[in-house]
């Protein structure tokens, strides 16, 4: 009994205790400093037994007392006294009910100044401005370097800008457009030390007039000078020379002035060392003449130029633009290029046979090419609110003189020549008056190719096979359209367009002295399209525009040879439909659903064979026009949240054409020649594609990490060797990416990987096929010196042949680079690894098709540059 | 005689005033002053933190940023735009200097400056609230607003300093700060009264946050501007101007009469308004 009366008030002790000791609290002292006095305004915090953060908090009065309540602390408490001119001081408590005496000692609170970084990143409606210095590390040579890090930017491998998956629409320079669509010239010469801020206007509508009438779902971008870097002189000059088994050799001259008033960019370059100038050059649309030979037409790697042209180029340009009263511009482009280019390479194909065992033909192809390009434009512009008028003529001239060698194992050579020339002029303008908008656009051009032939010829010189095709086109469009501004979120409106082209080819293939294939056809293509159109735009917010052109085609082509018409009169009616859904500054979503047609031209009536290499044949059309109807649907949804660094881009689509023309390809005994044909006949092709990518950059790590991933899958059909094959593709491919600077920008890493897969189903007709295909590449640059840097690079890739076959190639380059103020010294090498010879293997349609490129050797140059 | 006096005199009198009236904005006509010269002093500061305040506007759909600065004295703090101070700063290291108007238009605009000022006055409990709408300065004054703070047990980091959560409801919006173990019982713009100073700031609409960027230790006076004048009003009354400036700027500007313009232009300018994110609601 006694022992249970006990054990109840040990209970009952127990439970009083805790009670006790969570308890409304209120815990009293008074704080003074070692004198005695009084201290007033000191911060008195109360932490619980265990816990990091105050529960509670009071300040003491000019008296020094303070008192502090809380509804329940678990003992030993902590109390903390604070002040900016007293040294931080920590009693313990075990009795709350005990009034305190504290003493506080003199000493400053110990705070470090923490430096603030210009804000490298500022939006403003639809601009986003980046601010260069932020962005740049020691190794990016050119504002392009900088671009590349942009959130949302990619720019390919010939310098084109994307932001999303678009292309730029416009690339300025102090807000004017010098370089138009070449302005790689100038973001690959920039220099980031020249560059204060590069913005971004997403969704950028050129034209002032159009504001609010009618969107660009395009961005673009803009440099921004730096103070101190307008009205003088900027650029650089550099010279080199090296060796890599022949001496090599490097020049380049490139000065900029931007002035408000006047921008001239001017640029000279030329190399043997395995830098053509291609991508800088102009790429205007070529007639149907010029594009029936290729350049190439033996096979053109994956990989850099670089490691396999053995080159000498050229490429001169000079442009400038002035500002004249009234926003009004002029602008002048000019340019002239020179490539003498080689390379060698072997190729095997196995020919897909259907029914029989699969055909293997080889050849060894050493190809020479020789260009020179002209291109000279001129282009006035005014861009008002009320009033747009822009006004561009141009000129370009192509000399093409190319030759092959080729063992398969006859010898055969291959020439090529052609002259191409082309002009034109395109104006448009537009004007608003009251909620009226009016449009009226004018384009002309006119291509002639009068010298174009493909002769091949076999060891003996003899010329055996020759085939010219010569060409004349004309194409005139004019377009008009009005615009009725309904109300505030309303426009309805209506698009002419006329569109007239001629066209005139001659063909002609003989063998020897002897007549084998000739086609000669001209006439005209007229199209008429009215395109009455709704939008309904809460602006900033949502968009939904509708459109149905319907066009009118009015086709007449004459076979002068034979004196056939084709003749095709007849409307057909598309339908398009975009939504835009932005719910928030960081959010975008789009919508694209419609059907359009695609109506032939005159190479549907070429109906005579062309050979278009020695051994290849190629039919253009079967008599019939083609015609194809496409309907699709897509979405993609775009999340920016610049503050936290995230970027998200998701995509898809869906489309499913419907053809009347069907392609049939043939191959001859053991492979020695190949032709392409079509046949009219109704058959679908489906194509649907998906991809995400996502970026996120953690700028207290410096790091920037990229995500990727895509899937296409398409089916088609085509006829072999008498048969109907429908053959069903798929492409994935998933990748990631991370770049990083680390101890204060001594240390830069840059890795991406990628992953790809190919898959071919000949639906049961032979067994399914797949290739996989994996690559790394990376870069990493240590700067000992701020004025150091030593780099390197390695391009690692492993390809499939076979179920069990793989190669794997290695690529290293490294480098020394000296900056000393204006000069720059810099040692490279190139192809560490002497690598000669680079193999991979794809599917082309029904066929497998294994390459192997002979690569340039290992090479070092020396190149100077001083900076003005 | 007397005549041809008072009309040379009518004409000398013209004169100047048509001289005066031909302003020169290159003309070096004003001299940079120090901090004692700008200022009516009332404390020196020895600590000042610097913060963004990111706003959402939701009306017309995007995010602006601007850039402040605490400046903390012994008894006062003054919360400032960062491009005043530091024009101010400017002003302070090259005194003497003359300088024209277009000189201060220009570093105004490199400095993206704005005028807006706020001092707290701990010894009296006061605030004290500065800004100019459309070329006049307005200010109020009214007790130091006093915050029912809850401290809660989570903790994050801000500029390498633990910081601490508090909430409370103030004014028609929730806010969540963070406030750190520095000694300083205060916070950007009106907040304050935590046991360490406020290092980030949020609302639960996400239309406001503040976040410190750095933290400099300068010495030197503050206060408020000597040449400045302002009409003073009430809170409320302050904040229905404010509204009333932002809301409908473009109203207000095609409907003075100062521009001609057509219907349409006049119909479109009414629709603008200026970026407004208000701090209270209430």
């Amino acid at each position: 009994m006694r022992h249970d009366m006990r054990k109840i008030i040990m209970i009952l002790l127990s439970v009083i205790i805790i009670l006790t000791a969570n308890a409304a609290v209120r815990i009293t002292g008074n704080v003074s400093n070692s004198e005695g006095q009084a201290l007033g305004g000191i911060i008195v915090r109360i932490y619980p037994a265990g816990g990091a953060s105050p529960v509670a908090f009071t300040r003491s009065d000019n008296k020094g007392n303070f008192a502090i309540s809380t509804d329940s602390l678990a003992l030993p408490a902590r109390l903390v006294l604070v002040s900016p001119k007293y040294e931080e001081k920590t009693v313990h408590i075990e009795d709350p009910s005990k009034p305190l005496k504290v003493s506080l000692n003199k000493g400053a609170y110990k705070l470090d100044e923490v430096v603030v970084k210009a804000p490298h990143t500022r939006v403003k409606g639809d601009t986003i401005s980046y601010d260069v210095s932020a962005f740049t590390g020691r190794g990016d040579r050119s504002i392009e370097d900088v671009i590349k890090k942009l959130p949302g930017v990619t720019v390919d491998k010939g310098g084109k800008i994307y932001y999303g998956e678009k292309p730029i629409n416009n690339f300025y320079i102090e807000g004017l457009n010098l370089m138009g669509n070449n302005y790689q010239v100038a973001s690959r010469n920039i220099t980031p030390e020249d560059i204060s801020t590069i913005d971004i206007y997403d969704r950028h509508q050129a034209k002032r007039v159009l504001k609010g009438v009618q969107e660009d779902d395009r961005a673009a971008l803009n440099l921004r000078l730096k103070k101190g870097r307008m009205l003088k002189p900027l650029g650089h000059v550099t010279a080199g020379g090296g060796y890599g088994e022949r001496m090599l050799w490097l020049g380049q001259l490139y000065g900029m002035l931007i002035s408000p008033n006047n921008q001239t960019i001017i640029s000279a370059n030329g190399n043997n060392s395995g830098s053509p100038y291609a991508s800088l050059s102009y790429d205007r649309n070529a007639s149907k003449a010029y594009s029936m030979f290729t350049f190439m037409p033996f096979g053109t790697p994956p990989i850099s130029q670089a490691r396999f042209l053995n080159n000498k180029s050229a490429y001169f340009s000079a442009n400038t633009l002035f500002k004249l009263k009234d926003e009004t511009t002029l602008t002048v482009n000019s340019s002239y290029s020179l490539e003498h280019s080689k390379y060698s390479n072997l190729t095997r194909t196995e020919y897909f046979a259907t029914g029989e065992e699969n055909t293997v033909f080889e050849q060894n192809a050493t190809s020479r090419m020789s260009q020179h390009g002209v291109f000279v434009s001129l282009k006035a512009e005014k861009n008002k609110d009320s009033f747009f008028f822009s006004d561009q003529a141009w000129f370009a001239g192509y000399f093409n003189d190319n030759s092959y060698s080729l063992r398969n194992p006859e010898s055969v050579n291959q020439k090529l020549r052609n002259h191409d020339f082309r002009a034109g002029n395109s104006l448009k303008t537009i004007f608003r008056k009251g909620s009226k908008v009016y449009e009226l656009n004018s384009y002309t051009s006119v291509n002639n190719t009068p010298v174009n032939s493909m002769t091949a010829s076999g060891a003996d010189g003899e010329e055996g096979l020759s085939q010219t095709v010569k060409g004349l086109s004309f194409i005139n469009s004019e377009s008009t359209t009005f615009s009725w501004l309904l109300n505030r979120k309303s426009t309805a409106g209506i698009g002419i367009f006329f569109e007239a082209d001629y066209d005139r080819m001659h063909t002609y293939g003989a063998v020897g002295d002897q007549s084998m294939t000739e086609n000669d056809i001209s006439g005209f293509r007229l199209r008429t399209v009215a395109t009455p159109f709704y939008k309904f735009a809460i602006p900033g917010k949502f968009t939904i525009r509708v459109q149905f052109p319907v066009n009118l085609y009015n086709i007449n082509y004459t076979d002068i040879a034979t004196s056939s018409k084709y003749i095709h009169n007849r409307p057909y009616v598309d339908f398009a439909t975009s939504i835009m859904y932005k719910p928030h500054q960081q959010f975008v979503a789009d919508f694209g659903l419609g059907r359009s047609y695609t109506i032939g031209d005159m190479s549907n009536f070429i109906i005579n064979p062309v050979y278009t290499t020695y051994r290849t044949r190629s039919t253009l059309g079967n008599g019939a026009l083609n015609i194809a109807r496409r309907d699709y649907v897509k979405g993609d949804f775009n999340y920016r949240n610049l503050p936290e660094g995230l970027y998200l881009l998701a995509m898809a689509s869906y489309s499913r054409t419907k053809h009347n023309s069907l392609s049939v390809y043939d191959v001859g005994q053991g492979g020695a020649s190949t032709s392409t044909s079509s046949v009219n006949t109704s058959n679908h092709t489906e194509s649907t594609h998906a991809s995400l990518t996502a970026t996120k950059d953690v700028r207290e790590w410096r790091t920037m990490f990229s995500v990727n991933g895509s899937g296409l899958w398409s089916s088609r059909n085509s006829i072999r060797a008498g048969k109907e094959i429908r053959n069903r593709s798929s492409f994935y491919s998933a990748g990631g990416k991370i770049e990083t600077t680390q101890f204060s920008d001594i240390l830069t890493v840059y890795g991406e990987v990628s992953w790809s897969r190919t898959t071919q189903s000949f639906h049961g007709m032979m067994p399914d096929v797949s290739l996989d295909d994996l690559s790394f590449n990376g870069k990493i640059s240590v700067f000992p010196l701020p004025i150091l840097e030593i780099y390197g690079k390695a391009d690692l890739r492993r390809s499939q042949f076979t179920d069990d076959s793989y190669k794997t190639n290695l690529f290293v380059d490294a480098g020394v680079r000296l900056k000393l103020r204006k000069f720059e010294i810099e040692l490279t090498g190139t192809n560490l690894t002497n690598i000669r010879d680079y193999s991979y293997t794809i599917y082309n349609s029904l066929d497998l098709i294994t390459y192997s490129y002979t690569l340039r050797p290992i090479q070092a140059m020396l190149t100077a540059r001083y900076s003005f | 005689m007397l005549n041809r006096t008072f009309f040379l005199l009518i004409f000398s009198i013209s004169c100047i005033f048509t001289a005066r009236s031909s302003y020169d904005m290159d003309e070096k006509s004003m001299i940079m002053k120090t901090y004692d010269e700008q200022y009516n002093i009332i404390d020196t500061t020895s600590l000042q933190i610097i913060y963004a305040h990111i706003m959402y506007d939701k009306v017309l759909g995007y995010k602006d940023i601007r850039y402040d600065i605490l400046s903390i004295g012994k008894n006062n703090s003054i919360y400032d735009d960062l491009g005043e101070y530091r024009a101010d700063s400017v002003f302070n290291s090259r005194a003497g200097e003359k300088f024209s108007p277009n000189y201060l238009k220009k570093l105004y605009t490199a400095l993206d400056c704005r005028p807006e000022k706020s001092v707290k006055n701990f010894r009296d409990s006061t605030y004290y609230h500065v800004d100019i709408m459309t070329g006049q300065s307005y200010c109020y004054t009214e007790p130091l607003p006093v915050f029912q703070w809850k401290l809660e047990p989570d903790t994050t980091t801000v500029l390498g300093h633990i910081c601490h959560k508090a909430t409370t409801s103030w004014r028609g919006r929730d806010w969540t700060a963070w406030y750190s173990d520095i000694p300083h019982n205060d916070g950007p713009a009106k907040f304050s009264g935590l046991p360490g100073l406020i290092l980030k700031m949020t609302d639960a609409s996400g239309d406001h946050e503040y976040r410190a960027l750095g933290i400099k230790k300068d010495v030197h006076p503050i206060g408020t501007y000597r040449d400045s004048d302002p009409i003073r009003m009430k809170r409320e009354r302050f904040n229905a101007l404010y509204e009333d400036h932002k809301v409908n700027f473009g109203k207000m500007f095609s409907t003075s009469g100062l521009v001609d313009m057509t219907p349409e232009k006049k119909a479109e300018m009414e629709s603008r308004r200026l970026f407004f994110c208000p701090l209270e609601l209430e």
